[in-house]
């Protein structure tokens, strides 16, 4: 299929694409990398009466790194950070999450503010950046604002920005030396969507605990408690079945195979985290 | 083998045989130079768009065109009903050979009611694709739903909706094969056991989807079709005659062709009303159907459920095998190959390579509200090859046997031949003792156990399968196509003529995907005249250019046109010495042909260069006597005389790790020894098999046609439909035994669709030896990790 008609501009002004984004005149929406809406305007999913390409606002592919966090422009492909350009602030965590997104093709053009907006349930980004802790850098008509991660998804394909906003980047906090961290998806193929995204990050220094569980019907899942327990334990008695039972005292019904699936993603990224 | 002669030309100086040479389009495509269908762009071309049926089953009441045809851009609206009214009349997909099929009338788009989702309803045309699909949207259909039939398994069932009512039931086909004495072979056996099995629909998905630019022109009366297909000959045939256009008139050219698989051997409507549509504009149609309507209107394939039960001695031997297959195909019996091919070929092949009398197999073919399935590479085999090894495997686990060794026992002795496969169809020149012994050797089998069983120690379970089979390819005219009623030929034919130059043009009614047909082609001109590569053209894929020919499909293509490519060649290398014995006054039969000169034979003295042969030929006829004519060309055909097909072998091994946490399989290695007769390119032979062999891994791992209670697609886009690529596969180590045909004097046997046919089953067998320890068994394709897990109780 082709994609329906639509409008498109594009600019190197951070202003003038928040004016246009406001225009009255049917609804706009911002092209990035184009990775998902490209798609889903050609099937016709999608259907914007406007887009607006933002990949000339220099803003947002800045990357700057601050004593306790590293600044990442929304512009920064998945494929700068596989690369390991960027400088390693998360114990190389980050790089291996850019890595196993999609494929090579998607990952060139693809980018971390777009997914983060995106917000697609069985996305790498919301999960591995949920598990951070990270702070998202939003620009409106009145300036720029910081939202915590935790609350910058709404659902599946849902987030917290207004209209008139769009991300500029993502503080990424630094881990200390003595941190931990595990990251595992289950796909049927390499590329393809995930059946489940398991994500730990544990650092003592900064007492952060966090298991993020994906790839649900919603947006990511925090188990706090179990994140706790975990960390307390050196991540020694969280097998299969403590998973499963983490996952129940969620509250969150799953079918019996989905259940499987998370409880397995949750164990191993746990499992990577202490070197088992 | 006809001749010793023959086969010293194969393995002499001269020969261009059983050389890996790289295919000769290679490097145009690499460099982005292919000329695809879409590549293709007339002057005055418009674009075709279809509204398809979003129902799996529903009576069209009203159709509404108004609206779209004053979008702009738009040229033209046509209704299924307005198309039926501009053709001869509509397909019936049954073939004789098929005793008691039955199909119901098709036209080429839904007249007044549609039968499948995504069966194409009314068509578009507009100056652009973007616009057609624009006025699409504005098409307004009053729609009356209709109860569709979804499961096979309850089609024929008394409640259950019949699709066509004239047909009385849905039942599309039936038949039973029972060979020897079955029931008193079950009734006296030491050991029976029983399986069920069940194949999950799938497609072919091909990189370059179905295409096509038909060009009308209204002075000349002629119609040009540029398609992606695999038979020229066949698309002008049912063309022309849907159409009303003189066969002679209808001229179809395939360029490059991104991948067909046995998909572009059938008869799609959007294409004919495409096609039509040119005609009635007198201007250029293109249609070029986009991933989400391939999904929905390309043939799917292989869904089929089979219970099997095998009877074995104590002593290890086979003694009887029934199996009761019950296949769903789709709305319609595809025109003109029909829907049946693929039962019938299960029940051809199954247990193939083992020498026991006792058979008795029988298939159920029901209609569906589906897409129409029909052949796709390596037709049942799949289906036939998985169920067939399973059992085995089985009776040797229930024995206490190895598999290598039960099968050592049970296949057909290399000196059996010729002889009959359990099913009773002739096979001949088979070598499954060699294939067997190879194949050990290939793969370390022992090796393999050993670290198998340290590994379980471990709790990793890793699985060997071991899978032969048999493959038909090549047919002949019995009982096939032709005979049933189709305009398919099974001949091919080659046109070689020299040219003034010293070059030759050799013209081939086989086609070339990608895999290197033409490569193929000039090996065996060149070896048969005796001429280098370079100096040889080969010409495929231009009904106006060609002689007449089936085109490749069925592995045909270098087992049947390959020989008429060499009969051809052998004739005009007579012909030249004729000529050169005239012009030098020696005898013919002391010349030869070596290096692109006429020499002396033995000593290789040059006599002359073709090239003199050729000038003198066409430019200085004077200087031969007013008795003698040169034509400098020869035309042969080629058709299988004395077998239905020229039946191959091979066997697979697979080694795989099975996750039984998550129920993943990855899949560590694959091996092949295939016996393809003999080998004209042994490099593009093992990129047949492997390519076959993904082809088969993706069926049997990932790819699958989801349908829900109402018939409705539920995956048809290629982020919900999985397919193999590289990452996911093994490495594949392919070897081989040559044991040329009979039937011909080049020996070449089909190798394009073996690897597809034998990689299900050879998985699935590695599958359930890793899972042996559970006392579980895989017997659902594809093996999804919902499949394992459940298989292992997990969930």
């Amino acid at each position: 299929m082709k994609a329906a008609k639509f409008d498109y501009t594009k600019t190197n002004d951070v202003a003038e694409a928040l004016s246009v984004l406001t225009a009255e005149d049917g609804d706009s929406k911002v092209l990035a990398g184009s990775q998902s809406l490209g798609p889903m305007m050609n099937l016709r999913l999608a259907r914007p009466d406007r887009l607006i390409d933002i990949r000339a606002l220099d803003a947002l592919k800045a990357v700057t790194q601050a004593p306790d966090h590293l600044f990442v422009g929304a512009l920064v492909t998945h494929a700068a950070i596989e690369d390991g350009i960027l400088p390693d602030v998360t114990r190389g965590m980050i790089q291996h999450v850019a890595a196993g997104i999609a494929y090579r093709a998607v990952r060139n053009r693809g980018t971390i503010g777009g997914s983060l907006v995106h917000a697609d349930p069985a996305g790498d980004w919301p999960a591995a950046l949920r598990a951070l802790g990270a702070q998202i850098v939003i620009d409106g008509p009145a300036g720029t604002r910081e939202a915590a991660i935790d609350t910058f998804q709404l659902g599946a394909f849902t987030v917290a920005l207004e209209e008139d906003e769009i991300v500029r980047g993502v503080r990424v906090p630094a881990l200390s030396g003595s941190a931990r961290w595990g990251y595992h998806k289950i796909c049927r193929k390499p590329g393809e969507f995930a059946e489940s995204i398991g994500a730990y990050v544990c650092d003592p220094e900064s007492g952060i605990a966090r298991l993020v569980l994906a790839a649900t019907e919603d947006a990511p899942l925090q188990l706090d408690t179990a994140a706790a327990a975990i960390a307390q334990n050196d991540g020694a008695k969280f097998d299969l079945d403590a998973a499963r039972m983490a996952l129940t005292e969620t509250g969150e019904t799953f079918d019996p195979f989905k259940l499987r699936m998370h409880a397995v993603a949750l164990h191993r990224a746990v499992a990577q985290a202490y070197g088992a | 083998m006809s001749d010793s002669g023959a086969s010293s030309v194969f393995e002499g100086p001269n020969s261009h045989i059983g050389r890996s040479l790289s295919r000769a389009s290679a490097r145009r495509t690499v460099a982005g130079r292919g000329r695809y269908t879409d590549d293709i762009t007339l002057p005055r071309t418009v674009h075709a768009a279809f509204v398809r049926s979003p129902y799996a089953h529903a009576r069209i009441l009203k159709i509404d065109t108004a609206d779209a045809e004053a979008m702009p851009g738009v040229v033209l609206v046509m209704t299924g009903a307005e198309l039926a009214e501009r053709s001869t009349g509509p397909w019936i997909g049954t073939l004789s050979c098929f005793e008691g099929m039955k199909s119901a009338p098709q036209y080429a788009m839904a007249v007044d009611r549609a039968c499948w989702q995504g069966e194409p309803v009314v068509m578009v045309v507009a100056e652009r694709r973007a616009l057609a699909e624009d006025a699409c949207e504005q098409i307004v259909i009053d729609w009356e739903v209709i109860s569709p039939t979804a499961e096979a398994e309850t089609a024929l069932d008394a409640g259950t909706p019949v699709l066509h009512p004239d047909l009385g039931d849905n039942l599309a086909f039936t038949k039973t094969i029972d060979r020897g004495t079955v029931d008193d072979a079950f009734a006296s056996a030491d050991i029976v056991l029983e399986e069920s099995f069940s194949f999950g629909r799938h497609t072919a998905v091909s990189l370059e989807p179905r295409a096509l630019l038909a060009d009308y022109d209204p002075g000349t009366e002629r119609l040009t079709i540029h398609t992606s297909n695999q038979v020229p000959h066949m698309i002008q045939a049912v063309f022309a005659r849907t159409l009303g256009v003189p066969e002679h008139n209808v001229r179809v050219i395939a360029p490059d062709v991104g991948g067909s698989f046995g998909l572009k051997i059938h008869t799609f409507g959007d294409e004919v009303a495409a096609t039509a549509a040119s005609i009635e504009l007198g201007r250029p149609v293109k249609f070029i159907a986009d991933r989400l309507e391939s999904f929905v209107s390309d043939i799917h394939a292989r869904e089929h459920q089979i219970s099997a039960r095998i009877a074995v001695s104590k002593a290890g031997d086979i003694q009887a095998l029934e199996i009761d297959d019950l296949a769903g195909v789709g709305a319609y019996s595809a025109y003109p190959r029909t829907s049946v091919f693929e039962a019938n070929q299960v029940l051809n092949i199954t247990a193939g390579p083992y020498k026991f009398e006792n058979y008795r197999a029988k298939t159920t073919v029901v209609y569906l509200n589906k897409v129409p399935t029909s052949q796709y590479r390596s037709v049942g085999h799949p289906i036939g090859i998985s169920v067939g090894e399973h059992m085995v495997d089985r009776a040797a686990e229930t024995l206490g046997m190895d598999p290598v060794e039960f099968r050592r026992r049970n296949v057909m002795p290399d000196d059996a031949y010729p002889g009959v496969a359990p099913s009773g169809v002739p096979v001949n020149d088979l070598s499954h003792e060699a294939c067997l012994e190879k194949l050990i050797g290939l793969m370390d089998y022992e090796g393999l156990l050993r670290e198998q069983a340290a590994l379980r120690k471990q709790g990793v379970y890793r699985g060997i399968g071991i899978a032969g089979f048999i493959k038909g390819t090549a047919p002949g005219p019995q009982g096939y196509y032709g005979s049933g009623g189709a305009p398919i030929a099974s001949q091919d034919a080659c046109t070689v003529k020299l040219e003034p130059s010293g070059g030759v043009i050799c013209t081939v009614g086989v086609t070339d995907q990608g895999q290197g047909v033409d490569t193929v082609m000039g090996q065996i001109a060149a070896t048969a005249l005796g001429i280098p590569l370079d100096q040889i053209r080969v010409i495929e894929g231009d009904t106006d250019a060609v002689p007449y020919g089936g085109g490749t499909y069925a592995s045909r293509a270098t087992a049947i046109g390959g020989e008429a490519v060499y009969q051809a060649s052998c004739d005009l290398r007579r012909e030249i010495l004729t000529m050169a014995g005239i012009l030098l006054q020696s005898d013919a039969e002391t010349l030869d042909i070596v290096g692109g000169n006429v020499v002396t034979a033995g000593s290789g003295e040059i006599r002359v260069p073709l090239s003199e042969i050729g000038r003198i030929g066409h430019f200085q006829l004077g200087e031969l006597p007013n008795d003698y004519q040169p034509t400098l060309s020869a035309t042969r055909r080629f058709r299988l005389t004395e077998l239905p097909y020229i039946f191959t072998n091979g066997i697979h091994g697979a080694y795989v790790e099975v996750d039984t946490d998550t129920g993943f399989l990855r899949l560590l290695k694959h091996w092949v020894v295939e016996d393809c007769g003999r080998l004209i390119n042994p490099n593009l032979a093992d990129e047949q098999v492997r390519g076959g062999c993904v082809q088969g891994l993706g069926g049997a791992l990932y790819e699958h046609c989801l349908y829900d209670e109402n018939a409705q697609l539920l995956n048809g886009s290629m982020a919900d439909y999985l397919t193999p690529m590289a990452a996911e596969m093994p490495d594949i180590e392919v070897a081989h035994v040559e044991t040329p045909t009979s039937e011909s004097e080049l020996g070449a046997k089909g190798a394009g669709e073996s690897g597809t046919g034998a990689a299900p089953g050879v998985v699935m067998c590695a599958v359930n030896n890793a899972l042996r320890p559970f006392g579980a068994a895989v017997t659902a394709q594809p093996m999804t990790p919902e499949v394992v897990l459940r298989t292992l109780g997990k969930i």
